[in-house]
Parts: C-alpha cells; sequence; structure tokens
C-alpha cells in the first residue's frame, strides 16, 4: 500500500477529508462519480495543497470509500464518526493504523532502534529520519493527523507521539515490534542473555514501583518501545522528585543465587548514570509470591563490579580479524 | 500577523489610496482580459513569501521532502524562504541588491489580497535586506490565493516562465513547473486539454511541454532509484542527460526501434535505464554517455545484442557488490551530503565503468570496422606496429601469449581464405631465418624443427 502512494506529495489533510467525507454523507441520494469528486477539488487549495490524487487514493486503500458500479460510496460505518473534526480525525488515525497493520514496511519505519524516549517530558518519540524520503509524505499526513509533533527543538530530529493515539500504538504497532524483535536479532541475543522471561519480569517491577511510590507517580516503561536504552525503566527515588531518578535494569534469573548477563552498553549506562542506576534482579520463581521483594542494587557499577561478593565472568569475546 | 489581520491591513492601504489620481497603473492579464491595476506601496510585513514560486520549487519541495511543510508564516519558514531565494542564483542577486540599493524597485511585483506574493519574491527578499526600504511596489489581485490558484497559477506561470526571466532560473524548475500544473488540471481536464494550457502560459509548443512531462518522469524514476525521492536538487548539472535518456526511453520502449537491430524486450530497455542513471550518478556526460544508446546502432552499445550483453554484464558485475554510505536524512546540508555520497560511489566505480566503455567502445569501432576489412586490417596494423617492442614489458610471457594469439589468428584467417597464401607466407619465413643467430644449445632443437618441416612439405607434395 505504501509503495503505490510513495509518488503523492499530498496524502492528506483532516480538512481536506473532513470535506470529502461529509460531502458523501450529506449528499447520499446523489451518486458520486470519481470525476465529481477531482471537480469538487478543483481550483482549490486545501491546508496549502492543491494536488490531491494521493489523498483520494488513501481514501480507497483504507476503504474510507469504495467503488460500487463506478459510484463513490462513504464506508457506512464511517458514517458515524463524522459529527465532528476531531471525532473523524481519531477514527482517521485508527483505520489508516489498522489497513497498515499487515503492510511490512510500516516496520521499517516504525523499528524498535527508531524510537526513543525522553524520560523528562514522558514522551515516545521517534526519529524523523525513520521515514525516509520515500514516506515522507505518510510522515506529513501523521504529523497533519497530530499523530506525531515536530519536536519544539530544532536540532533534535525527532517527532513526539501523541499520547492521545499511543494506544493505537500499543495496540496495533507494538505486537509487530515485538514479534519482529523476537523474530531477528533481538532474538538471539534475548536467549543468550537469558531474558526471555524479560517482560514479565518488567511488569513485575513496574507494579512493584508503583506499589513503592504509593500509586502517585507515573513510571515508565522504557523497554516497552526501545531496545537500547541500557535500562527497562524511568522511575523515581520517592514521590518528591519531579523528574525521573531511578533507572532500572530489570534481570530475571532461576535458583537460589542470583545471577544476570550484562550487555556493553548497560554497563556503560549503569557507568554513566552512577547512583540513578538500579539493578533489579527478580527470581522468576518467586514472582507470584505476594510479599516477594526483589533484589535492589543501586549503582551496580561500583556495587557489584567492584565488590568480590559477586563472582564475575566473561561468557564471550568479541574477536575479530584485523589483517 | 495572520491572514485576515493581513487582508485588512492591505484593504486599507488601497482604502488610503482610493482618490489618489497620481498612481502609477499597469495592464496585466487576468482572467483572460487585458485589466489596468494600481500599483500600491504595501508594508513589506504585510506580505507573505509564496513556497511554490517557481524560482524555488525544486529547493522547497527538497526541504520539505527532508523535514516537514514549511509554514512561510512563522518567523522560521520565513527565513528558510529567504535563504532559498538567495541561493537560488546568488550572483544575479547580488547585482540585484546593488541595483535596488541605488535606484530603488524597478519592477513591480503581484500580490494577493491577502499578501501573499505571486511574483516578485526575490525582489521582495532584497528590499528586506535593505533596512532603508520598507515596502513593496504591486498589482493587488482582487483574490486570495485560496479563491483562485488556477488563475494565479496561470498568471504566475506566464510571467516568470517568459523569456527574460528564464534565464534566471534553474533548468530543473521548469520540468517541475510543468509537472506540478499537470497534477492540478488533469484529473478535471484531462491530460490533452492540461498540456495545452500549460503549452500557452509558459509559451512553449505543446511537443515541447511533452517533452518536458517525459524528462520530469525520468528524473522522479531516478531519485526513487536512489532513495532520493523528491530530492530535486540532486539533479543539478544532470538535465542533459535526462533528456538524451528519455529520448532512448520513447524511441526503444514497446518498439523494435531501427536504432537497435536486434529482438530487443522492455526489460533490456529497463537494463538501459538503469545503467544510464548509474552513469548520470557519476555524471558521465557528451560523447561518452551517449555511447550507451544514442544515434544509429552502429554508434552505440545498445545497438548490438552482443555488445549490449557483455557490456551491461560486466556493469552488474562492477556495481552489484558496491558497499555505500547510509543516507543521512537529518544531514543539516542535504545536498553536499548526497553529493558527497555520490562522489564516494564514483571513486568506487569511475575505474570500472571507464574501462567497460573503453573495451565495449573499441568492439563497437571493430564491428564497424567489420564492413570495411581493407581499413580494419590497415588499423591493426598500425595498431601493432605503434607497440614498442623494445619494452622490457614486451618480453612478458602474458604479453608473447597475446603476440602468438594474433599470429595465429592471422595464420587461421589466411587458412580459411588461401591456403597457398600460407605456403606463400611461410617459404618467406623460412628465407628471413637468420641461421647464425640460433644460440648453440638450440641446433638441436631447430634441426628436429626443420626436419618436421621436409616431412610436412612432402606430405603436402604428395
Amino acid at each position: 500500500m505504501l509503495k503505490d502512494l510513495r509518488k503523492f506529495d499530498n496524502l492528506g489533510t483532516p480538512n481536506f477529508f473532513f470535506e470529502l467525507l461529509t460531502t458523501l454523507k450529506d449528499s447520499e441520494k446523489q451518486k458520486w462519480r470519481i470525476g465529481d469528486i477531482n471537480q469538487l477539488f478543483f481550483n482549490r487549495v486545501i491546508d496549502n495543497h492543491s494536488v490531491f490524487e494521493g489523498c483520494i487514493l488513501l481514501a480507497f486503500r483504507i476503504n474510507l470509500i469504495i467503488e460500487v458500479n463506478g459510484n463513490i460510496e462513504l464506508d457506512q460505518k464511517f458514517e458515524n464518526y463524522l459529527n465532528s473534526k476531531n471525532q473523524m480525525n481519531d477514527k482517521f488515525v485508527e483505520r489508516l493504523f489498522l489497513s497498515l497493520e499487515s503492510v511490512n514496511e510500516i516496520y521499517e519505519i516504525f523499528s524498535s532502534e527508531n524510537f526513543s524516549q525522553d524520560i523528562v517530558y514522558q514522551s515516545l518519540q521517534l526519529k524523523s529520519s525513520a521515514f525516509g524520503f520515500k514516506y515522507s509524505n505518510l510522515k506529513q499526513l501523521l504529523i497533519d493527523f497530530n499523530v506525531l509533533k515536530v519536536h519544539p527543538t530544532n536540532e533534535i530530529n525527532n517527532l513526539i507521539i501523541n499520547t492521545r493515539y499511543k494506544k493505537i500504538f500499543d495496540k496495533v504497532i507494538l505486537p509487530q515490534i515485538k514479534k519482529r524483535k523476537i523474530g531477528i536479532e533481538e532474538f538471539k541475543k534475548l536467549m543468550e542473555q537469558q531474558q526471555i522471561y524479560g517482560e514479565e519480569a518488567e511488569k513485575f517491577v513496574l507494579k512493584y514501583e508503583h506499589n513503592r511510590l504509593n500509586g502517585v507517580k507515573e513510571i515508565q516503561w522504557i523497554a516497552e518501545y526501545i531496545v537500547n536504552a541500557g535500562y527497562d525503566i524511568a522511575s523515581f527515588n520517592t514521590v518528591q522528585d519531579e523528574k525521573p531518578t531511578r533507572f532500572i535494569e530489570v534481570k530475571s534469573y532461576e535458583g537460589e543465587s542470583p545471577y544476570f548477563f550484562w550487555s556493553r552498553n548497560e554497563m556503560e549506562v549503569a557507568k554513566r548514570k552512577l547512583t540513578e542506576y538500579w539493578l533489579y534482579l527478580i527470581n522468576r520463581k518467586k514472582i507470584n509470591q505476594e510479599d516477594y521483594e526483589p533484589l535492589c542494587i543501586q549503582n551496580p557499577s561500583v556495587e557489584i563490579l567492584k565488590n568480590a561478593q559477586w563472582d564475575k565472568s566473561i561468557d564471550k569475546y568479541k574477536i575479530m580479524f584485523n589483517g | 500577523m495572520n491572514k485576515k489581520i493581513r487582508i485588512d491591513k492591505i484593504q486599507s492601504v488601497i482604502d488610503r489610496n482610493k482618490d489618489n489620481k497620481d498612481l502609477l497603473k499597469q495592464e496585466i492579464m487576468w482572467e483572460d482580459k487585458l485589466e489596468s491595476m494600481a500599483v500600491y506601496k504595501i508594508p513589506l510585513e504585510y506580505l507573505v513569501y509564496n513556497k511554490f514560486n517557481g524560482r524555488i520549487l525544486s529547493r522547497t519541495k527538497s526541504l520539505e521532502k527532508q523535514k516537514h511543510s514549511i509554514d512561510v508564516e512563522t518567523d522560521e519558514g520565513k527565513a528558510k524562504i529567504e535563504q532559498l531565494l538567495w541561493e537560488s542564483k546568488e550572483d544575479r542577486n547580488k547585482k540585484t541588491l546593488s541595483s535596488i540599493s541605488k535606484f530603488g524597485q524597478q519592477r513591480v511585483g503581484i500580490i494577493t489580497k491577502d499578501g501573499i506574493i505571486i511574483d516578485g519574491n526575490r525582489r521582495a527578499m532584497l528590499l528586506n535586506r535593505i533596512p532603508e526600504y520598507d515596502y513593496f511596489k504591486a498589482i493587488i489581485l482582487p483574490v486570495t490565493l485560496e479563491e483562485n490558484p488556477i488563475e494565479i497559477e496561470k498568471l504566475e506561470t506566464t510571467y516568470q516562465m517568459g523569456e527574460d526571466e528564464k534565464l534566471g532560473y534553474n533548468p530543473i524548475e521548469k520540468y517541475l513547473k510543468a509537472k506540478t500544473i499537470l497534477d492540478k488540471l488533469k484529473p478535471t481536464i484531462g491530460e490533452d486539454e492540461a498540456i495545452k494550457r500549460i503549452s500557452d502560459w509558459m509559451g512553449e509548443k505543446t511537443s515541447k511541454v511533452r517533452e518536458y512531462l517525459g524528462v520530469i518522469d525520468t528524473m522522479d524514476e531516478y531519485l526513487q532509484t536512489l532513495d532520493y525521492d523528491g530530492i530535486y536538487t540532486q539533479l543539478d548539472g544532470r538535465e542533459d542527460q535526462f533528456i538524451t535518456l528519455t529520448n532512448w526511453i520513447n524511441n526503444y520502449y514497446n518498439s523494435e526501434s531501427k536504432k537497435a537491430g536486434w529482438a530487443y524486450s522492455n526489460l533490456d530497455v529497463d537494463e538501459l535505464k538503469s545503467i544510464a542513471f548509474d552513469y548520470i550518478r557519476v555524471k558521465y556526460e557528451g560523447k561518452e554517455f551517449r555511447l550507451l544508446a544514442h544515434g544509429l546502432k552502429e554508434n552505440h552499445f545498445f545497438g548490438d545484442k552482443n555488445i549490449w550483453s557483455s557490456f551491461s554484464l560486466e556493469h552488474f558485475d562492477s556495481t552489484n557488490e558496491i558497499k555505500e554510505i547510509e543516507i543521512n536524512y537529518d544531514s543539516p546540508n542535504l545536498k553536499s551530503h548526497l553529493d558527497d555520497r555520490d562522489t564516494k560511489y564514483k571513486e568506487k566505480v569511475k575505474d570500472s565503468f571507464k574501462e567497460n566503455v573503453r573495451k565495449h567502445n573499441q568492439k563497437l569501432q571493430y564491428n564497424r570496422a567489420a564492413d570495411k576489412p581493407g581499413k580494419g586490417v590497415q588499423n591493426s596494423i598500425d595498431s601493432f606496429d605503434s607497440i614498442n617492442k623494445g619494452h622490457k614489458n614486451f618480453s612478458n610471457p602474458e604479453v608473447q601469449d597475446l603476440v602468438e594469439k594474433l599470429g595465429n589468428n592471422v595464420f587461421d584467417s589466411l587458412n580459411r581464405t588461401s591456403p597457398n597464401r600460407v605456403l606463400s607466407h611461410i617459404v618467406g619465413l623460412l628465407e628471413k631465418i637468420d641461421i647464425s643467430k640460433i644460440p648453440e644449445d638450440e641446433i638441436d632443437d631447430a634441426k628436429k624443427k626443420v626436419k618436421k618441416i621436409q616431412n610436412l612439405g612432402y606430405y603436402l607434395f604428395k
């Protein structure tokens, strides 16, 4: 779907689609042909655009409009969503993402590597470059529909995902990202690090932190979208803290003695964040016990690396030919 | 200043001057009539640049592809357009700036009633750079851009594609302009009628407009192939090659053109296009570029099945494994980043391209010479004579193998056409042998060979 839309500069704006769809709704007795729609938008400028071919094609692709015997009809379900531009906006976004769900190219854009989390503003962000040049029309569409916001700092080339639509990301995009994470390289990494149970442990820690902070702080699950932040959860030491002060890497294990595998990236982040960095070691066998307390280690780059009570061994070397 | 305020402010300029009889008037074609319209002095702060101005269309589109749509009503958007206008023709801008500083604004501009500059974006940008000027002399159209965009497009195109102005443009702009107008008109009035209108507005023949549209299609495909979609700045300096390539495509697609004397398919033409894109990317031009497929079939690689197969095979062999640097989509200077990427690609392929062209050009020459044997053979003799046989490399075994191969080829050829000539040649060779030059240790071997010649001669005689 994205491939045949690639050549169009303009995929539409809320004003365009609202006019198109309400016109079809309000004149349902009139038969609309494609030529009539072209005529409707001829010699018009809508939100700085005056070519609408790509927008009409998109409306077909996501089944907002359908062609029956040469007549263009509005999707019946969508008729109920045209009470206001905002309502249409929300439903359009939902429909768009559901239609894109099975499109492979979309996961080149919405891939784990392209996401990041702004922990201060608690926003999930996407690299602007994720769209390349070929899907920049989709980027503009998502900006115009307020799904993405341009970062206010000019030098930061990230787009902020509107929290209003985060649920759609969670529902449609996230499962696919996870599937792909486990499908490819990430799977190997996860297996090697024995973190296949990581998500269960992370959910446990989210709940644990929520309770520890009396349910009044917004704890951010960083690892939900991002694999390379160096920690999984951004939390707070106390309820008084205004911005995250506790960056938690969650490790799960089985057996009596806690153990974990530490990646170079995580270790480097731990060294940088020092006392703000915490390791939570979760015993998978005890995770369902009501009063289970995980082992929480603050500043592990000092407390573990320089502590003889922890045995350290190198699991593998990176060996590279330099001839 | 928002649109509504701009409309009010500009209207107040008109109202203030309603009894002013000294207002300069100028005639323009508006809605197919020659209208006499007053020229007003509009404060520069009431004006908004037109980002789709034909002078900078390729630059605006490239920038919007990289970032997001430019809002010309913000300070940031305004600054961006001013920068693009300044960079569009810097030398010319410097001259005009100096002229405006001395004499003021000489050519009147055109704006819409909400302050969008239709003609004179560059002049307004320059005026904004000169502190003593705070107004723009312009005709005010009775509409906003939204109220009649097609008529405004027509006006803009007629003004900006006029003969004098055309020179001041980047060559790419006219192709883009033609496509932009076609896209606007085609869905409603159809392609043929749209082309007629474009030809009217641009003052070009319809065939020329069709050529522009074909060329921009090829350009778009080139950009897509490189994942440079819509980055029109990457077409700079390559216009001529695209015109040539578009001609080839038109000639060869869906027809067995006489210009290629073999039963090629559209897939072969696609291959030609793909190879031509690589040559355009590394900026091959002129005669060397035309060797790919231009003119009579004996003058280009695509004209001969064997040459083309061998040429394309070697081309893809040399390009398939090339590892390129990733595109930095956020590069603050995208044009120089992509230029640099293209240059690095060129560094990797230039030697193989050069050798491939040289080798197949020679085959072409041989083919041509095949029709004129005497000339061909003479060329070969000249070529062999011109080799410095005293050079130490000449005695290399590999070179000597080639010399032997050349001798065998000559012999085989003689043998096929006239065995008697072979005998004459052998007699001549035998007579020329200087026996005194045979080293002592080779005498026995030489005697054996003479014996063998005797035997062969005996059998031949029988």
